[in-house]
């Protein structure tokens, strides 16, 4: 089931947390201490005692007033005083009778929620003991909810207790709150109308998922944090949010079951925070290209290990974003060049499975070489462009399609020569002859040149 | 720990922990003043930079380290003979550079300096003084020797097994991306001649460059005069760059007979300078 679905109208979900921490002791007797049948009829008669207290208090004029006053209730209720009036007057009587009739059902429970909602659009200018008790009719009215709430906590085995509660509203409201200043669709509300990507966890309930996220936040929150310090806290969930939606769509580009996404945020979890560490994001537009490169990269590095069979791929990979990222050598543009760079090698040489393995790193190699001789030495962009990279890309297949065993093993040596000499001018002018024969058809040329290698 | 620790950790631990000790007596760490230090290392400098093409982005392996046998040749600094590794230098490199890995760029200079011991400790004794005297009278960016240390340090890290003309030492594989760091370095002639070394290697092989490096020594040794070895280095130093082999071979040059094992003229030890 997808997140989205999952989080359907989490902000209502959060404000039932609120509750559930305001009244903790009410709901885990209520919900955990009672059966069923035994909890609808104490929820029938803590309603009816919280009513009553209130019941006159509600219908004073001047709580009348008040809702009047707000434009939020003029908003939901139209700008008609009679009308206003007969209609909140009208849901009192509603609640009245609901309990009257010792009525549980889920309509009976929304007119409580409803007048909740009501009042609480007026909180803060009425009188404590009123907020109090509607407080606890709408957590009575939102029972099974809160039930659900609690057993899911049981279930994730998380200490119920007021600081952990706290830590999750807190994380659930930044949670939402991040997402949409990512453009992201976490909870499907009708706030994100434009996004870049939906992130897909099988959960088949809000609770569940919400907790799954905190749990697997909470896991690495430490490391995180480190990135900016524990006074940014919630830059730490923005980053958690974005590697979520980064490895969302790597496993959605590469075809794979968003069942495996914890695993693959831990393994993804190093190079992108070597990536977050090092690399400074101001405005969407960076942001937008800090994501598109790292959904390019390990799209790229998850294919080629899945494809060769390769277990310690992305520890590699964290290993050569390390060296590209030291000294500052490139920044957000930088990263997203090399990593379509890699996607154009590991596009082309994932196709040849004989040999495509072999070239992929050398190439990888390459260009980290290539960049860093670019930024600290001034050197000739030309083996970064994606000109050459294609060029040299046909030069590897034709020679691996059309030459000898001797022909190649001497392509591979100048390759690994260019490469551990760091001499990338000589490699330039070695494949632009290569690639002026091809261009001439002199296939013979081709393969002799190899072959001698009279011109090393 | 501090970058320097580092360097002195790594290096000690490399030393003890491979077959580099056999050629080391003891290690040492040697804390000295700063302009000692720039003493030190000013030699190679001064070679380098008469030459106008040295500047402060070069990289120079002497720099950061050097090999001294004070029985074949004098030191107005130096009382024992051995490799000096100036670590405050390799940090100020790293400072610089640092998608280095400090653990390697020490490595690489001991290796580098471990080339210079072994060359000089495979030559007949008699012939040392006189090769390590003729050396000196060449123009610095000629000496071949200088190349052929890069050369075999950096093959070196690649293939974990540091081969020097007939002497092999086992010592620990580099990950390929760090050797083609090191070799990204931006080095002055004759250092960066290494290439040259390692494209012979592959169009012909090891042995002939080997052959190349004991020609030069050989030459050297022979040269009647300063003049003539200076055109014998020419020679040699073009050779490995261009087809010139037809040249070469017309120039007889009795080969000087290696020893088989590495006979060292005194003990040398391996000396960690730092600033006091």
């Amino acid at each position: 089931m997808e997140l989205t679905k999952a989080l359907n109208e989490v902000e209502d979900k959060i404000e039932l947390l609120e509750i559930v921490k305001e009244y903790l002791d009410l709901a885990t007797e209520l919900c955990l201490h009672s059966t069923e049948e035994e909890l609808s009829e104490k929820c029938i008669n803590l309603i009816r005692d919280r009513f009553s207290e209130v019941k006159d208090k509600l219908k004073d004029g001047k709580i009348f007033e008040k809702l009047l006053e707000s434009k939020d209730v003029r908003l939901l209720l139209g700008f008609d005083r009679k009308r206003i009036k007969k209609l909140y007057l009208k849901l009192i009587s509603e609640c009245e009778d609901t309990i009257l009739r010792r009525d549980f059902s889920k309509e009976s429970r929304e007119k409580f929620m409803k007048l909740y909602e009501l009042v609480s659009l007026i909180g803060e200018e009425i009188n404590r003991g009123i907020q109090r008790n509607v407080k606890i009719l709408a957590l009575l009215a939102q029972i099974e909810n809160v039930c659900l709430v609690l057993k899911r906590f049981e279930d994730f085995n998380i200490c119920i207790e007021q600081n952990s509660l706290e830590n999750l509203i807190w994380f659930a409201r930044v949670l939402i709150r991040q997402s949409t200043d990512l453009n992201l669709v976490l909870t499907g509300s009708p706030y994100c109308m434009e996004y870049l990507e939906v992130i897909d966890i099988p959960r088949d309930d809000w609770v569940g998922c919400l907790l799954h996220l905190y749990k697997l936040f909470e896991s690495m929150k430490r490391e995180f944090e480190s990135w900016f310090g524990p006074w940014q806290k919630e830059y730490a969930v923005r980053d958690f949010l974005l590697l979520l939606s980064v490895t969302s769509e790597v496993l959605k580009n590469e075809g794979l079951s968003a069942q495996n996404l914890d695993e693959h945020v831990q393994i993804f979890r190093k190079i992108f925070g070597n990536v977050r560490e090092r690399v400074s994001v101001t405005g969407e537009k960076e942001l937008k290209s800090l994501r598109e490169g790292l959904v390019n990269y390990l799209s790229s590095a998850l294919r080629v290990s899945r494809t060769f069979n390769i277990d310690n791929e992305m520890n590699y990979h964290t290993y050569i974003i390390d060296k590209l990222l030291s000294s500052h050598i490139i920044g957000i543009e930088g990263f997203k060049k090399v990593a379509n760079l890699y996607k154009t090698i590991v596009d082309e040489l994932i196709k040849e499975k004989e040999y495509g393995d072999k070239y992929i790193l050398s190439l990888l190699r390459l260009i980290v070489i290539a960049i860093i001789q670019q930024r600290l030495y001034r050197a000739p962009a030309t083996l970064t462009e994606s000109r050459f990279i294609q060029i040299l890309l046909e030069i590897i297949k034709l020679v691996n399609k059309m030459c000898d065993k001797d022909a190649i093993k001497n392509f591979d040596k100048m390759l690994n020569y260019s490469i551990y000499s760091a001499d990338l001018e000589y490699l330039e002018g070695f494949i632009d002859f290569l690639y002026s024969l091809y261009l001439q058809s002199d296939y013979e040329g081709f393969r002799n040149a190899l072959k001698s290698l009279n011109f090393f | 720990m501090s970058v320097l620790d580092v360097i002195i950790e790594s290096i000690k631990e490399y030393v003890q922990n491979t077959d580099i000790r056999e050629y080391i007596n003891s290690i040492y760490e040697i804390s000295v003043s700063s302009s000692m230090i720039e003493r030190l290392v000013d030699d190679p400098r001064r070679k380098l930079r008469y030459r106008e093409r040295f500047d402060d982005r070069h990289f120079i392996p002497d720099v950061c380290g050097f090999f001294v046998c004070t029985k074949c040749s004098e030191s107005f600094y130096l009382d024992s003979s051995g490799i000096y590794i100036i670590a405050d230098k390799i940090v100020r490199w790293l400072e610089y550079l640092n998608f280095l890995d400090p653990r390697i760029l020490s490595q690489y200079i001991v290796l580098h300096e471990l080339v210079h011991l072994i060359v000089h400790c495979v030559l007949p004794k008699h012939v040392r003084i006189e090769y390590t005297c003729a050396k000196s009278e060449i123009k610095f960016y000629k000496n071949l020797e200088e190349a052929y240390c890069e050369y075999c340090a950096i093959n070196a890290l690649k293939d974990g097994i540091l081969r020097v003309l007939n002497q092999s030492v086992e010592i620990q594989k580099e990950e390929e991306l760090e050797v083609a760091l090191v070799s990204l370095l931006p080095r002055p002639a004759p250092y960066l001649y290494f290439k040259d070394l390692v494209r012979l290697q592959g169009i012909k092989s090891e042995r002939e460059v080997n052959d190349i490096i004991h020609s030069f020594i050989s030459g050297m040794i022979n040269s009647r005069n300063q003049i003539i070895r200076q055109l014998y280095s020419d020679l040699v130093t073009n050779y490995i760059k261009r087809p010139f082999r037809d040249v070469i071979r017309e120039v007889k040059t009795k080969k000087v007979n290696l020893l088989s094992k590495v006979e060292p003229c005194t003990t040398y030890d391996l000396y960690i300078v730092k600033t006091k």
